[in-house]
């Protein structure tokens, strides 16, 4: 529902607000939390660009992100 | 003959201008003097030291000596830390060329505390893009901007990110996740309504446009639509210059809500 009414509300900026050279619209859901597979279906036959992300109160634990960077980076 | 009001108006706005132009020229000269000698000086030490001089003559006091010496000559920007500071500016950055003028000596310093050469490359280069202050780079540092930014990248994508800094090409691109926000200063434990985290976002918009990233303008909040009588708050509407469109941001302080079905109702009953 949360997915759909962003739906609405890219299709109405699209339409009424947009202006000559305008892209199209971008919608952000910023939640404390979410489900990737929900958000992959719930998403998945909307045309219109959006994106849920996750909002977090405290900083990321830098030592853990270094190491999954490291590991990308630690890819052939 | 008299000049008109708005000739002399020009002529002050203009007298203006140029003394404005200068002072920002004299800071940036000034600013990259400061630069250009710090680094000088940490070359001659480097050179010095390769010398063999360090371990014969003054072991490894070098730099404690030499601090203590330039601070009675030159005052007080040479105590050890800066001399430290100086020294290691120039094994980081060998080549003169490649350093910016665009950064401050105290962003140098900063970046000098990023011991990963990968993120600190891309701090530097988005320091430079986004014009950040040095606090703002503290505070993007400190929020692990490039290692959240990396993660959804492949290597060749993460390389990339570290040289040329995150280039605003498509949606993807600019979006994050997560988003920190632990400058709004909401205890976790607390349970947050949608309207009062909204309601810290505005009180900390410029904090917000910083961890948005470069290029977001604010629009407007609870932007009001209205459809056939029914009306829609949006929470927050931005602008993003570069890729020049909306953004809409719909704020959710629980899970996210999925149900097909009225969403398709409610498209197909008002488009």
């Amino acid at each position: 529902m949360d997915i759909g009414q962003m739906n609405l509300y890219l299709n109405y900026f699209k339409a009424e607000e947009n202006v000559e050279n305008d892209n199209e619209p971008i919608g952000i859901i910023l939640s404390a939390d979410k489900d990737e597979v929900l958000v992959e279906y719930a998403t998945g036959g909307i045309s219109n660009k959006i994106f849920v992300s996750k909002y977090q109160l405290y900083l990321p634990d830098k030592k853990l992100l270094q190491k999954q960077v490291k590991t990308i980076l630690e890819k052939k | 003959m008299k000049p008109s009001k708005d000739k002399y108006k020009n002529l002050l706005n203009n007298i203006g201008q140029t003394i404005e132009t200068a002072r920002q020229n004299a800071v940036k000269a000034v600013n990259t003097e400061l630069v250009k000698a710090n680094w000088e000086i940490g070359r001659h030490i480097i050179e010095f030291e390769q010398h063999g001089h360090e371990r014969a003559e003054y072991g490894s006091d070098l730099l404690t000596k030499l601090a203590k010496d330039l601070k009675l000559l030159y005052g007080k920007g040479f105590g050890r830390r800066n001399v430290l500071d100086m020294r290691r500016f120039y094994l980081t950055f060998p080549i003169w060329q490649t350093v910016s003028a665009k950064l401050s000596w105290s962003h140098f310093i900063v970046l000098l505390g990023i011991s990963d050469e990968t993120a600190r490359k891309f701090y530097e280069k988005q320091s430079i893009n986004e014009n950040w202050s040095k606090r703002e780079l503290e505070r993007q540092i400190d929020s692990s901007l490039f290692e959240r930014l990396a993660l959804s990248r492949d290597k060749k994508g993460v390389l990339y990110l570290s040289e040329k800094g995150q280039i605003a090409s498509n949606p993807t691109e600019v979006i994050k996740d997560p988003y920190v926000l632990d400058f709004l200063k909401i205890p976790q434990s607390n349970k947050v309504t949608e309207k009062h985290l909204e309601q810290k976002i505005i009180d900390n918009l410029q904090l917000f446009l910083l961890e948005l990233g470069k290029g977001f303008t604010f629009v407007g909040r609870q932007y009001k639509i209205s459809l056939r009588n029914k009306h829609f708050y949006i929470d927050l509407v931005f602008y993003h210059r570069i890729l020049k469109c909306f953004v809409l941001i719909d704020l959710k302080t629980k899970p996210v809500r999925h149900n097909g079905h009225r969403a398709n109702e409610s498209l197909s009953e008002l488009f």
